[in-house]
């Protein structure tokens, strides 16, 4: 039995992103229900704190518990964008020895790590044809700058545009396409201005931390609970994101998107990209835990080929 | 002394002003260039939007000294346009700059703390093309404290009386 | 509770006489220390920098520096002789002609703050001096401004689009008539104003035709390369608002080249002025931001919001309760903020309640667009009461509001009765 611990957590998504409710909310409900009530989990959303300045009021302590996307703190830390480039495996993942890179990386921070969950993937949508070449030759598709060399790497030009002004750009042909989580697609409205997708085979990591001094503050019995829990989430999220991302694909087929799929070639192209583009920008923050990350999960045999 | 301190106050806001003025410049030329660049060149500057956020903000928090010594901060203006009196006027006038001068000071304070906390762990911002946090946060410190600065300085000059401490027209408070 | 105080504390900074930005931010401060305690104060710079780095806020100074380089430079003046030659005899021309200019310039902006600034800049100063009201004027403008969210382009539209996950080509579509609707409304009012009192009418220049309607259609011509680069580049899809408010800009600095005033003084004076009031402007938006965040951590808004929708209701009653929710709450707070945190709450009932979504987000566009122009916290209202001449006081602008508030409310009637008013447009796409 565990002493009553209340929690504030904050998360970086409003319900139309998946992980929202699959890994976020999740999570706060098992913590609650595998502590018999004992903790009580307060959410709070981006209403409350911008996606990109939550890591801060974490860190001094007014929320106890972030779950977000690692890709919105990367002012502070640039690590985990190399996971783009490794298939979501659970296990192999925490037996790889990369979660004690991460745990010493987040730690500087002043943050402790509670669960890494991994996802499957990225789309990228367009609004006309590949190009003769059967890639984006020609094409300007919208990516965050991390992701610039994946749309590169097959010959198209990537572009920055805020989420705002991304579908209508996309509507209005300003771009030709836009690089962007399969999960909640439709929900986004992509299904409105585009008319093709296909899978880039990328990886999108989530990272769930708690204050550190609220972590130490923590008794042996609830701090079970959050790793046990952890442990939990992260084996069920690639399932149900592959699930959700089945259901999606549905969607987007019975709103008329036409899910093609890249020549061998090109498709080899990317990986190499994914690969090599990940791991540069995990680097430009931490190079040397990026380093000692890339071997942990490459000697695991987690990297995509 | 505390007139040339004044002046060179003033000065300090004059050549913010001037500074705002050149990133407007900049960030019009910025934008257009850019829209240029994609559709005639096909070349996207893929760091125009991070910069022109930047630029935004620098400028906001550049000119802000200024906007206050031009007047040109909106207030609601029921009593003291009401007032007949230059006396409650300027009662007022020195009222309203006490508290805000409070405010701000307190702004100066937070920003401060969060300018330090974010030089020493060199964060940046969370862009494609970031730069470290304190640039930015030293303009919005430097903006809300030479603001404050401007406040202090009409409150005195309302309570202690005529031009001492600030050539700032109460009349275009009183507005 | 630490909300109840700092609305206190907010009101009694207002009454005397604090500036509107400083008057927020000692709010902030009160209810942060009083929520969260000292760690509070710790999200405030990175909230201000967060807003005040938004890139697509950058719309605002470059539409304000498209006025301030129309008007410093008198083209403003050809373009509003010309639409007084244009429009010929009628009862109250020269404010026909505001509510002509407003919706000419409210349909190439997006911002309802920018074109307030703009037109209290431009048009209203040149009205004033030939005898107009000024409340009547200074209501025609911010009417003028609230067509600006509601006609396309604009980027409320588009971010209601993506939060509820309707088509956001057909919302588009859909804001264009009930737009064009309040526009007929105004014209109507001022019609109806001056039939009761004719003395009302303008007493200087009643009319006075300056020369053939030729001329004056040409002499608009130059201005098409303002509105091609604004609403054309966007209509074409050549441009982003900001990158389209830069080339209006350009178009701006074309057209003054065009009728000979160009010169580097005008250029100095405008970006002096817009600037200026930009950061006036901006100063008030991270403010507001930062006050939105607190409410949102305290519920306040969202336990409002539960408690509102809980209620067992007929149909009618639920629409009437969910556009009161906005429209009150819009006084106060950002309008992004808001549809933050009430699109994803709104969007589920419109199922269960059977709402047709392109009538219920117009209808909620509306309302959004009343919040800046309602005291006593519209934005529209600091930015034109800042722009516009020094008689004009935030007093006078605020009596102003309520006539106009009325007429969009009598829009949103319309709409609400009319619903193809709203669908029908989206149905030919
Ligand atoms: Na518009
Ligand atoms: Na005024």
């Amino acid at each position: 039995a565990s002493a009553e611990t209340s929690v504030r957590m904050l998360k970086t998504w409003d319900d139309r992103y998946a992980g929202s409710s699959a890994i976020c909310d999740r999570y706060a409900e098992m913590l609650e229900e595998a502590s018999g009530g004992e903790i009580s989990v307060q959410m709070f959303g981006p209403e409350t704190i911008p996606p990109l300045d939550q890591l801060e009021p974490v860190q001094n302590g007014l929320f106890q518990v972030l779950c977000t996307y690692p890709g919105f703190h990367t002012g502070a830390i640039t690590l985990l964008t190399g996971l783009e480039s490794i298939r979501p495996e659970a296990e192999a993942f925490r037996d790889s020895g990369a979660r004690d890179v991460i745990d010493e990386a987040y730690g500087a921070l002043g943050v402790q790590t509670l669960s890494v969950p991994l996802a499957h993937g990225y789309w990228i949508y367009l609004n006309r044809d590949l190009s003769d070449q059967g890639d984006l030759t020609g094409l300007q598709v919208r990516a965050l700058p991390p992701q610039h060399p994946y749309v590169a790497s097959l010959g198209g030009t990537p572009v920055v545009l805020p989420p705002a002004e991304m579908f209508s750009a996309l509507e209005r042909g300003v771009v030709e396409g836009a690089y962007f989580p399969a999960a909640g697609a439709t929900g986004y409205g992509f299904a409105e201005v585009t008319k093709l997708y296909f899978d880039t085979k990328t990886t999108s990591p989530h990272i769930i931390l708690a204050n550190q001094s609220f972590w130490d503050g923590l008794d042996d019995a609830t701090r079970e609970v959050f790793e046990s829990q952890a442990i939990v989430l992260e084996d069920e999220t690639p399932g149900v994101y592959d699930r959700l991302n089945a259901e999606e694909a549905e969607k987007m087929a019975a709103a008329g998107m036409e899910l093609i799929e890249l020549s061998d070639e090109a498709a080899g192209r990317l990986a190499a990209a994914v690969v090599s583009g990940s791991w540069a920008f995990a680097g430009s923050r931490n190079p040397d835990e990026a380093a000692r990350m890339r071997e942990a999960v490459e000697n695991a045999g987690l990297l995509r080929e | 002394m505390l007139r040339s301190l004044g002046l060179f106050h003033d000065h300090l806001s004059e050549l913010g002003l001037w500074l705002g003025m050149m990133a407007l410049a900049a960030l019009a030329t910025l934008s257009f260039a850019g829209t240029m660049s994609r559709y005639l060149l096909s070349t996207p500057l893929g760091w125009v939007p991070d910069w022109t956020g930047y630029t935004l903000a620098a400028s906001i928090f550049i000119t802000a000294p200024a906007v206050t010594k031009h007047g040109q901060h909106v207030a609601m203006d029921f009593i003291a346009a009401a007032a007949t009196s230059r006396t409650v006027v300027r009662f007022l006038t020195g009222i309203a700059a006490a508290m805000t001068f409070i405010v701000l000071a307190t702004m100066t304070w937070i920003v401060t703390d969060s300018l330090l906390a974010a030089f020493r762990s060199g964060t940046g911002t969370a862009a494609g093309y970031p730069i470290p946090r304190w640039w930015l946060l030293s303009f919005i410190t430097y903006g809300f404290g030479s603001s404050a600065v401007h406040f202090l300085r009409t409150a005195l000059t309302a309570f202690l009386g005529k031009e001492k401490f600030s050539d700032l027209h109460i009349s275009r408070e009183a507005n | 509770m630490p909300i109840a105080i700092g609305f206190g504390a907010l009101a009694l900074l207002f009454i005397i006489g604090v500036p509107v930005f400083a008057a927020f931010f000692g709010f902030n401060i009160i209810a942060a220390l009083g929520l969260m305690g000292p760690q509070g104060l710790s999200i405030f710079a990175a909230s201000i920098l967060d807003t005040s780095m938004t890139s697509e806020l950058v719309t605002v100074p470059l539409f304000i520096l498209l006025g301030e380089l129309l008007f410093r430079s008198g083209c403003i003046t050809i373009l509003f002789d010309a639409v007084d030659d244009i429009v010929g005899r009628i009862r109250g021309r020269q404010y026909v002609i505001v509510v002509l200019i407003s919706v000419l310039l409210g349909a190439l902006s997006g911002s309802a703050v920018a074109v307030a600034a703009m037109l209290g800049k431009t048009v209203m100063s040149e009205a004033m001096e030939r005898g107009g009201d000024k409340r009547l004027l200074a209501g025609l403008v911010l009417g003028g401004a609230c067509l600006a969210p509601i006609i396309p382009p604009s980027f409320l539209i588009v971010l209601i689009g993506m939060l509820s996950g309707t088509s956001i080509s057909a919302l588009l579509a859909a804001g264009v008539l009930p737009g064009l609707v309040a526009g007929l409304l105004f014209f109507a009012y001022v019609q109806f104003l001056l039939w009761r009192d004719p003395s009302r009418d303008m007493t200087s220049s009643p009319g006075k035709l300056r020369g053939p309607m030729w001329k004056a259609v040409i002499s608009l011509l130059p201005f098409s390369i303002v509105i091609f680069a604004v609403l054309g580049l966007i209509l074409l899809g050549i441009a982003t608002p900001n990158e389209a408010a830069a080339c209006g800009v350009f178009g701006a600095l074309a057209v003054a080249a065009i009728y000979g005033k160009l010169s580097v003084r005008m250029i100095l004076n405008s970006l002096k002025g817009a600037i200026l009031m930009s950061a006036m402007i901006l100063l008030i938006m991270a403010a507001s931001k930062v006050l939105t965040q607190l409410l949102a951590f305290s519920g306040l808004t969202r336990d409002l919001v539960a408690f509102l929708t809980a209620l067992d209701m007929p149909t009618v009653m639920v629409l009437i309760l969910l556009m009161i929710i906005p429209f009150v709450l819009c006084m106060f707070l950002d309008q992004i903020a808001l549809l933050l945190i009430l699109i994803p709450i709104y969007t589920p009932l419109l199922d269960t309640f059977g709402f047709d979504p392109l009538v219920f987000w117009t209808l909620f566009l509306l309302n959004l667009t009343l919040g800046a122009i309602t005291p006593p916290f519209g934005y529209a209202l600091f930015a034109l009461g800042s722009a516009s001449p020094r008689e004009v006081s935030l007093r006078d602008i605020y009596g102003a509001s309520w006539p106009f508030i009325g007429l969009i409310l009598l829009t949103l009637v319309l709409v609400w009765a009319v619903p193809g008013l709203a669908t029908w447009l989206p149905s030919q796409l």
